[in-house]
């Protein structure tokens, strides 16, 4: 039996439908996931297996059809979409395969506004968001690239100021879906290093979805995911 | 961004205003739409304005604040009336005057002109001399208008003639004018005989109003009462306020209705905007009615709004779900898009009103220029005493098109929205 209350992340029995053409197709059919602090694992599995409709579970951005999701304890699975937003700014740091940074905004920009909304209290002064943006450029050493446009970066610059958005408001979990999907190998190993290497030194948990077999081998365990299940 | 804005705030701004270019392409079309608006509808009202300021301070000018007539034609024993009038608070000025339709005859033409019979000076001075209103104005309305002779010359033998009058009766200072009064001629079909009266004309005056100055004659009392021959009566008085003001006009105007001097003469007070109703509802229509269609322009700067809206909305279907990824919440991305079209507004607005001010100062440079373009003298002006175009701001006006547009430009902003707060989060970010 799972005892939610000892996991940073819990799910039991999860399942996702969704209609496919003219039937509801089951994608995710009653998984288990377990996250611990300072945990890491990776999720493999075929291009369509249901991957990213896991992480959205797990994440909050979606909900599930049958099932619980538990944060720090706490049945989050009925909550409101718009409760688990606000609980989501400083509990989970996406990365994605498209990176998905705002392209009229700056490279300071972009992390500033993702401070922005992880403001929690008035407290946190503009100083503050601006002491933390120049932190979380350091960490990616982009701080050359400040008030550069995102959309004159390469690849993996681009990448690295997704990690540094991610890191900002300091989250306990990281979610990675493909993050190197869209580099080439030299960009990929770079990026996987800097992720692997801030998320340790941070204590941060990861998640990471990877086609990549050796980039699963730097977790901490790996599950394959198979028609909707994890394959042992 | 030196304050604390919440990141909504922050996020509209940028939207509109992105850091990689100055404005974003779809906003600035919106926000000129909207300032094309407002800057016709405040030039349109204010040049209305103007002319209708202008009409008025002209008919209130030529016509006198207030006019106290009676219901019968005459009004016998004026100097009674006039005392009470004296010592009734608020009038500066307490003027008789007679006024009836006669014939005038020059050597050449027949007129049908209005006649108007006024206190000459001697008649003011000896009123000075014998009585205790000497704060009175010694000087009669008529004199600001005269442009040729004196008002001096105003006695029971003169008359002065209006310039257009004179022009169709072609005559001129020093001609004489035969005058058949209108018993005259009712007495002439029961083969009666009443002499005519002959004047000689001592100048000319212009009030600017063409309808007046083709139809007047102004006569001193004395003379005209000879001419009408019902012994010393009045058609009423001309009254003058010590203070302006429309609200102060009609507040004097009702208490003297309600006052025991109306009674017993059946008085009628008319204040000169009575006198002048339909020219002024004319005036005022005619400015709502173009309002009215010109706020359509806004209208349809509000549709580019929402279209502009609403494809910001497609375009950045995955942005929104990455800001709910962030932790955005959902009526915080409405606010957004709403924050955008009130914006829109707002520079919209002020875009419009600084442009608008632009070209009413310089309407002269403009007009000139558009009439040096079409080749041709525009002749509208001259009338009314107009030689420029006159523009009158109203602070009301002003403040009801700012609401107006802004409230327009954030209705247009609700459906985009909405629509971008229904995103679902997961799917957003799907979106390819
Ligand atoms: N919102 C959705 N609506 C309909 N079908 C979806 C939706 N999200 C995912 N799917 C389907 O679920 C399957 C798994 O998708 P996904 O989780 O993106 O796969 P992966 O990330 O492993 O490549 C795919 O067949 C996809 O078409
Ligand atoms: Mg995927």
């Amino acid at each position: 039996m799972i005892n939610e209350n000892l996991h940073l992340i819990c799910g039991k029995n999860l399942w996702r439908n969704f209609h496919i053409g003219e039937g509801l197709v089951p994608i995710i059919k009653g998984i288990d996931f377990i996250l611990d602090k300072g945990d890491s694992i990776s999720i493999m599995g075929d291009s369509g297996s249901g991957k990213s409709t896991l992480l959205n579970l797990l994440s909050g951005l979606d909900c599930p059809d049958k099932g619980q999701l538990f944060w720090k304890g706490e049945l989050v699975s009925n909550s409101s979409a718009n409760l688990l937003s606000r609980k989501r700014r400083r509990f989970i740091g996406f990365i994605f395969q498209s990176f998905h940074l705002i392209s009229d905004l700056t490279v300071f920009e972009n992390l500033y506004l993702a401070a922005k909304i992880g403001v929690i209290s008035s407290l946190d002064s503009e100083k503050n968001l601006k002491i933390k943006v120049e932190k979380a450029l350091s960490l990616v050493r982009l701080e050359e690239f400040s008030k550069c446009s995102v959309l004159s970066l390469s690849g993996g610059e681009k990448q690295r100021v997704a990690i540094a958005r991610a890191l900002i408001n300091d989250p306990s979990v990281i979610f990675a879906d493909e993050p190197t999907g869209n580099l080439d190998d030299r960009a990929s190993e770079e990026i996987m290093q800097l992720l692997l290497s801030l998320v340790t030194e941070n204590l941060k948990s990861l998640v990471l979805v990877t086609h990549n077999v050796k980039f699963s081998r730097y977790t901490n365990s790996v599950l394959n995911l198979k028609d909707g299940i994890f394959n042992a | 961004m030196l304050i604390n804005v919440p990141w909504y705030f922050y996020y509209a701004f940028k939207q509109l205003f992105p850091s990689n270019k100055y404005i974003s392409y779809f906003s600035l079309i919106s926000i000129i739409g909207v300032a094309l608006g407002v800057s016709l509808l405040i030039i349109v009202q204010s040049v209305m304005n103007g002319f209708g300021e202008n009409i008025r301070m002209h008919l209130s000018q030529t016509y006198g604040d207030l006019t106290i007539t009676s219901e019968k034609t005459y009004i016998n024993d004026y100097s009674k009336l006039r005392e009470e009038l004296f010592e009734y608070g608020g009038l500066i000025s307490v003027e008789p005057y007679l006024e009836t339709v006669v014939m005038a005859q020059s050597e050449y033409k027949t007129a049908f002109p209005i006649m108007r019979g006024l206190e000459t000076l001697q008649d003011k001075l000896y009123l000075l001399k014998n009585d205790k209103h000497e704060e009175l104005n010694s000087l009669s309305s008529i004199e600001k208008f005269i442009i040729r002779g004196s008002y001096e010359a105003l006695n029971n033998e003169t008359l002065f003639v209006g310039e257009l009058l004179a022009n169709s009766l072609e005559v001129s200072v020093g001609d004489s004018l035969i005058v058949y009064s209108q018993n005259a001629i009712e007495r002439i079909a029961n083969e009666e005989w009443l002499f005519p009266k002959e004047f000689s004309i001592a100048g000319l005056i212009r009030t600017g109003s063409p309808g007046l100055d083709n139809n007047i004659l102004i006569s001193s009392l004395g003379g005209l009462q000879e001419l009408v021959d019902r012994g010393s009566v009045i058609s009423g008085f001309n009254i003058g306020l010590n203070e302006s003001g429309t609200s102060y006009l009609l507040q004097i105007k009702n208490q003297l209705e309600s006052s025991s001097i109306a009674e017993d003469k059946k008085l009628i007070f008319e204040t000169w905007m009575d006198k002048n109703f339909d020219l002024l509802f004319v005036i005022d229509q005619e400015k709502r009615v173009i309002s009215f269609i010109i706020i359509f322009i806004i209208l349809v700067a509000s549709f580019s709004i929402a279209v502009a809206l609403m494809l910001s909305v497609i375009r950045k279907t995955k942005e929104i779900g990455l800001l709910r990824a962030l932790g955005a919440e959902s009526w915080q991305i409405a606010f957004c898009f709403c924050l955008q079209g009130f914006l829109i507004g707002v520079f919209g607005c002020i875009l419009g009103i600084l442009f608008a001010f632009l070209v009413l100062e310089n309407r002269e440079i403009i007009f000139s220029f558009y009439t040096s373009i079409i080749g041709q003298e525009v002749n509208f002006l001259g009338a009314y005493d107009l030689y420029s175009i006159p523009v009158h701001y109203l602070i009301e006006d002003f403040i009801k098109v700012i609401l107006l547009s802004v409230f327009i430009s954030f209705s247009a902003a609700l459906l985009p929205a909405i629509r971008a707060a229904k995103l679902k989060p997961s799917e957003a970010l799907r979106n390819d």
